[in-house]
């Protein structure tokens, strides 16, 4: 196999794709815009593997195309979901799957919280995503983070991550 | 169902997703590259995340042909990690002596002992439940800033320690903003063997403490949610159960005051801004209301977490005195009072004042004052200098 690029082949073992950088700044903004309050939603996407041909070993990786925010009311450290019009969100995009959630933590930094394990746990499963965003961050490095449970279900752990962008 | 309105979403349950085997997009389509990484994971170690992309390169598309992963595989890899870990952590307890440290807890702590210390556990934990969000807390070790993980309502860290810190000491500095009057800390020393650990820590009731921890319960609301569980899928179900706990992650925690009958009251802004743990005070002044119209008496009840608050009462040549009991969970007295009756609500940390209500331009004064007409009862926190001992662990 002609590997032009093995730091590509590198960087394409992880375990969470964000198919366009618009996606994240959109994720961020909205977070933004609601700051000092929460906010939470859906990623829409695939789940995926593959074998990477260099080391033969198999990859299992997400594929985040699209997010949907939830409506309600945010709170400083809640958000309130408006059930009857998430109803009507939920169905409309049949072409991917939830494959994890993002919500915010304006100012207390990126980590699962309890709650948030606990959400991830009965909501979700360890292949989902949770997607930690601190808007109020400036470093991209303190700003975002990809998460996922344990197997056991008890903590969490970091998830590799690479958004892609497109060039004409 | 209403015409018009979306039909309720299917319960469904939680189960492992299904997978296509694909390979990433930079194979699948050109001119794809990565704008932003991060690999948090020793075992793949490209950079740390950059924010400049990657100047773009051609990548041709490889054959996939694969088996898909066994679940199986996964699980008994799992629980082998598990067992190791399990047995780690079981060796590890035998091998810790806790030491408990009393008094308030010290913001700069100076741990010294043998060489058989390695390492050196600092636990928070608060006092009374916590429920919801734990903001991060870390603390200073040697100039270097380390979080505590938060969970269950404790923050800890673990700290290798090799032998020349610990003859030189190691000093734990916890930042200002904590408020440690609402917690309690241990350190968990860790010995390779299990032999006793001499400690010398003499300059723990030195420090004073300091305070405010991030647990701003002034900025959690208690408000409900309005949902009806059954009209949503399970994934939303446990959501929205999780973000009821959000509503009022304090609630156990935060100060109350009931307050029945037409009696002003009001509760410090700096009682309810810091008080997330230590203080729970509930005064009722009601019930016998009706006795304000002889202008006589007022009852007062006082419900309080801190034990041993006591509290006296002076009425011309009359005055007496009780102690809260600290058998319940809480203490509660009663306290008739009557106009003119001085009382003295004594705490280690905590005063109570019960005053008389002039008007917005009464000067409040703590610990005593005189009772003569309807009562506004202030509960405040005592600014303290550190001293006195910490409940129990």
């Amino acid at each position: 196999m002609n590997w032009i690029n093995p730091t590509l082949s590198e960087i394409s073992k992880a375990e969470v794709h964000v198919v366009d950088r618009s996606i994240l700044e959109g994720i961020i903004k909205l977070c933004e815009e609601k700051v000092p309050n929460e906010t939470v939603g859906f990623l829409y996407g695939k789940f995926y593997r593959w074998r990477n041909p260099l080391d033969g070993r198999v990859y299992r990786y997400i594929e985040v195309r699209n997010y949907v925010p939830l409506p309600g009311r945010e709170e400083r450290v809640t958000v309130h979901v408006d059930v009857e019009e998430m109803a009507r969100i939920l169905p409309k995009d049949r072409e991917n799957v939830i494959v994890g959630w993002y919500h915010s933590h304006p100012g207390y930094g990126l980590f699962l919280s309890d709650i948030d394990v606990n959400t991830h746990r009965n909501a979700f499963s360890p292949r989902h995503t949770a997607l930690v965003v601190d808007p109020t961050r400036r470093n991209m490095d303190d700003k975002i983070a990809f998460f996922t449970i344990s197997a056991d279900g008890r903590g969490f752990r970091e998830m590799s991550f690479v958004v892609w962008e497109r060039r004409s | 169902m209403e015409e018009g309105r979306p039909k309720k979403p299917a319960i469904r349950e939680v189960r492992e997703p299904e997978e296509e085997e694909i390979p990433p997009l930079p194979f699948r389509e050109e001119g794809i590259v990565p704008y932003y990484y991060r690999f948090p994971s020793p075992e793949i170690s490209p950079p740390k995340g950059k924010e400049r992309p990657l100047e773009e390169r051609v990548v041709k598309r490889p054959r996939m042909k694969e088996k898909p992963v066994t679940y199986s595989k996964i699980a008994i890899a799992v629980l082998s990690l598990g067992v190791f870990i399990l047995g780690l952590a079981m060796g590890g307890a035998l091998m810790q002596r806790i030491i408990h440290i009393g008094g308030p807890a010290p913001t700069t702590a100076s741990l010294t002992g043998t060489n058989e210390i390695t390492g050196v556990e600092v636990q928070v934990s608060f006092k009374g439940r916590v429920i919801g969000e734990v903001p991060p807390i870390w603390v200073w070790v040697d100039g270097r800033k380390v979080p505590l993980r938060s969970s269950n309502g404790k923050a800890y860290t673990r700290l290798n320690v090799n032998k020349e810190e610990l003859r030189r000491g190691i000093v734990v500095t916890f930042p200002k903003e904590i408020y440690l009057g609402n917690m309690n800390m241990r350190y968990v020393l860790i010995s390779p063997r299990r032999v006793p650990v001499i400690l010398t820590h003499g300059n723990f009731s030195k420090v004073n403490a300091t305070y405010a921890l991030e647990l701003n319960c002034s900025e959690y609301t208690s408000s409900k949610v309005h949902v009806t569980p059954e009209e949503i899928s399970q994934t939303i179900k446990s959501l929205l159960k999780v973000t009821e706990r959000w509503s009022n992650p304090c609630k156990t925690l935060v100060p109350k005051m009931y307050v029945t009958g037409d009696i002003r009251y009001n509760l410090s802004s700096e009682t309810s801004g810091v008080s997330c743990g230590d203080i729970y005070c509930a005064i009722t002044v009601g019930g016998e209301v009706l006795e304000l119209k002889y202008e006589k008496y007022v009852r007062v009840r006082v419900i309080s977490f801190i034990n041993d608050l006591k509290v006296s009462w002076r009425y011309g040549n009359e005055s007496g005195d009780f102690t809260f009991s600290d058998k319940e969970s809480f203490s509660e007295a009663e306290l008739w009072l009557r106009n003119g009756t001085i009382v003295n609500f004594i705490g280690k940390d905590l005063s109570i004042t019960v005053h008389p209500f002039t008007g917005k331009e009464q000067e409040l004064k703590l610990n005593s004052y005189t009772v003569r007409e309807p009562v506004e009862v202030v509960v405040s926190r005592k600014t303290t200098t550190g001293g006195g001992n910490s409940s129990g662990w």
